[in-house]
């Protein structure tokens, strides 16, 4: 069963990334400017820029390019950026733990909050307060909430950092997750101050992930309150809370999970706005500086990189859902 | 006495019908409609309705919102207002425009796709789902960066991947509607082809998708300004909301209205098109 699932599951997740690195080998080819010229120099002589263009293959066939393209990508090999002129490879090992650490946090907060709001909802009065603010939060833009939390609770309340990752200049620990890091060299203070400076923009990232499951959350934990085997808990006489907690939000969990998936695909692109708001050094301000200076290469390397993380983690989502729900048959 | 018995009837016939269709609507959700309906005429008339010139200088640099510069001016003494009007048609009407085409596009894929059935409808599908597990907002991105910034360049980039939502909904109302008495009543009195998609199929599909289009609207909004403030929308001296935020990110602790007037605007837009949208739906859903 689920090796045959996983098998099932692993070709389409190749196609899928096959298209995906057939998108950004199309937009590779649509620059404008020609690369061969590029690197040759503007006033290098024709026959230079043909001899550029005969190294890099340029003048092969398109299937022999992607091809070829295909390979690199096989190696790890996504090009060199424009900007930095490093492989973006190594760029993108470089940003990637500041990113991850963000993206995690704000996911764990996201769901915490979607938690609140959906047992909330069903549990007390005043849910059209709630879903006011809901609606509210829902429809406040990303770069909005980041800024009013970087004015508000930094500027005005100096209540918490609201730029950087660290106060410190130089820190640099053995996997580049600060807060971990911290407590892998024996310098909890570092854990603390980084876990101070991730709050405002894991919260500004949680907001809409918070208000999307939530909302998928309370709908289905309103439908499966209403079914029959939780009369009959309510029947045995367990509490209120106890019911909602052991035996609803199991029940419950399949949308809010597949909500969970695509909220994440938003978090990527969201990324880069709240990085660039909280000028925090991970992939999306690398990103956002790589289209100040049309830098092709790291803007769909990292896209690559994001677009397998999106997929690869949809397809574990697939599997709690499995979990959560027997009934639903991988 | 009997002047007021015999006037209830009819005073209520009117005004009954819109109280039940307000209460059926709810008050936010026609405030929501009634909002939209001004920010499209807002929008429209954008270019006559700035008090002052958008491009010039009007007054001093960094003026605090008042009551003759409603939202301030900017680092070159522009009325920060005017503009913000300005930027209220470039965001709206590029995201009508994309919200329309996809759902034209969407809805004839699937009607297609719906009725021929077989291969067709197989293939149309495996694309479907394709667009809708790639991480559309990041290759959206990519898209533009490629093809260069610029508003129509983002339009295509979001309407690529806006479509085949729509696309899958139309598919799916009309196999829904394909086995249904008066599509099966029509097949035996001979309608075919383009006439039974047009006449028998489709206006069964219409409500569903309107329904799904009305609640993307703050969804394609949101793109845009994400897009804009980027800096993938349209060059440097253009008015877009997104854009006026992001270049003022820098003044946000000394000149606060400039970075967020703009994005409170975009919140406006976005809040309005969720409760109109919320309306249209239990209007659609009742009718």
């Amino acid at each position: 069963m689920m090796s045959s699932y996983l098998i099932k599951r692993f070709v389409s997740l190749f196609a899928v990334l096959l298209a995906m690195s057939l998108i950004v080998f199309c937009l590779q080819s649509l620059i404008p400017a020609d690369p061969a010229r590029a690197i040759a120099g503007p006033s290098a002589p024709v026959e230079t820029v043909e001899a550029v263009r005969k190294e890099l293959g340029l003048n092969d066939p398109l299937v022999v390019q992607y091809g070829r393209f295909l390979g690199q990508l096989l190696h790890g090999d996504l090009g060199t950026s424009v900007r930095t002129r490093q492989p973006v490879a190594s760029d993108i090992a470089k940003y990637l733990p500041a990113s991850l650490e963000l993206a995690c946090m704000a996911m764990i907060m996201g769901t915490a909050m979607a938690l609140l709001l959906a047992l909330l909802q069903n549990t007390t009065r005043g849910a059209g307060v709630l879903r006011m603010i809901m609606l509210a939060a829902g429809s406040t833009p990303i770069f909005l909430s980041a800024l009013l939390l970087v004015y508000f609770v930094w500027f005005k309340l100096d209540l918490l950092p609201g730029s950087g990752r660290l106060s410190l200049r130089r820190f640099s620990g053995p996997t580049g997750f600060n807060v971990l890091d911290g407590l892998l060299v024996g310098k909890p203070e570092v854990s603390l101050d980084a876990l101070q400076h991730l709050i405002l923009p894991a919260l500004a990232l949680a907001l809409p992930v918070a208000v999307a499951v939530g909302r998928s959350l309370n709908s289905s934990l309103h439908d499966v309150l209403k079914q029959t085997y939780i009369r009959t808990v309510r029947g045995k006489g367990l509490g209120e809370a106890d019911i909602v907690v052991r035996h609803g939000l199991r029940n419950a969990a399949s949308a809010p999970l597949a909500m969970i998936g695509l909220q994440i695909g938003l978090l990527f692109g969201n990324l880069l706005i709240v990085e660039r708001v909280f000028s925090w050094p991970g992939l999306g301000l690398y990103v956002v500086q790589a289209f100040a200076v049309s830098d092709l290469p790291a803007v769909l390397g990292v896209s690559m990189v994001f677009g397998t993380f999106y997929i690869l983690i949809n397809m574990v989502i697939e599997i709690l859902q499995s979990v959560a729900d027997p009934r639903i048959r991988l | 006495m009997t002047d007021i018995l015999e006037s209830k009837p009819a005073s209520t016939g009117r005004s009954g019908e819109w109280t039940a269709l307000l209460r059926r609507i709810g008050v936010l959700e026609a405030i929501g409609m009634a909002g939209v309906l001004l920010i499209t005429i807002i929008a429209l008339l954008a270019r006559w309705l700035t008090p002052f010139d958008p491009q010039l200088r009007v007054a001093d640099a960094f003026l605090p919102p008042s009551a003759t510069y409603l939202f301030g001016t900017d680092e070159i003494g522009r009325d920060l207002f005017s503009r913000a009007i300005l930027g209220v048609q470039y965001t709206w009407l590029p995201g009508m425009a994309i919200i329309a085409f996809s759902l034209v596009l969407g809805t004839l894929v699937g009607l297609l796709a719906g009725a021929l059935g077989g291969k067709i409808d197989m293939l149309v599908q495996r694309l479907i789902e394709l667009f809708l597990v790639l991480p559309s907002t990041l290759i959206a991105l990519a898209v533009v960066a490629s093809l260069g910034p610029g508003l129509f360049n983002t339009m295509i980039a979001i309407a690529i991947f806006w479509w085949p939502w729509y696309a899958r909904i139309s598919r799916d109302e009309i196999r829904r509607l394909n086995s249904r008495p008066h599509v099966e009543a029509a097949r035996v009195a001979g309608v075919r082809g383009p006439r039974l998609l047009l006449r028998y199929l489709l206006p069964g599909a219409i409500p569903s998708l309107l329904v799904a289009a009305s609640l993307d609207v703050a969804n394609v909004i949101m793109t845009m300004s994400l897009m804009s403030f980027l800096g993938l929308g349209q060059p440097a001296p253009a008015p877009e909301l997104g854009a006026m935020t992001s270049r003022a990110l820098d003044s946000l602790t000394v000149y606060w209205w400039l970075p967020i007037l703009p994005a409170v605007l975009i919140f406006f837009m976005c809040l309005l098109s969720n409760l109109a949208g919320d309306g249209f739906r239990s209007v659609l859903r009742g009718a």
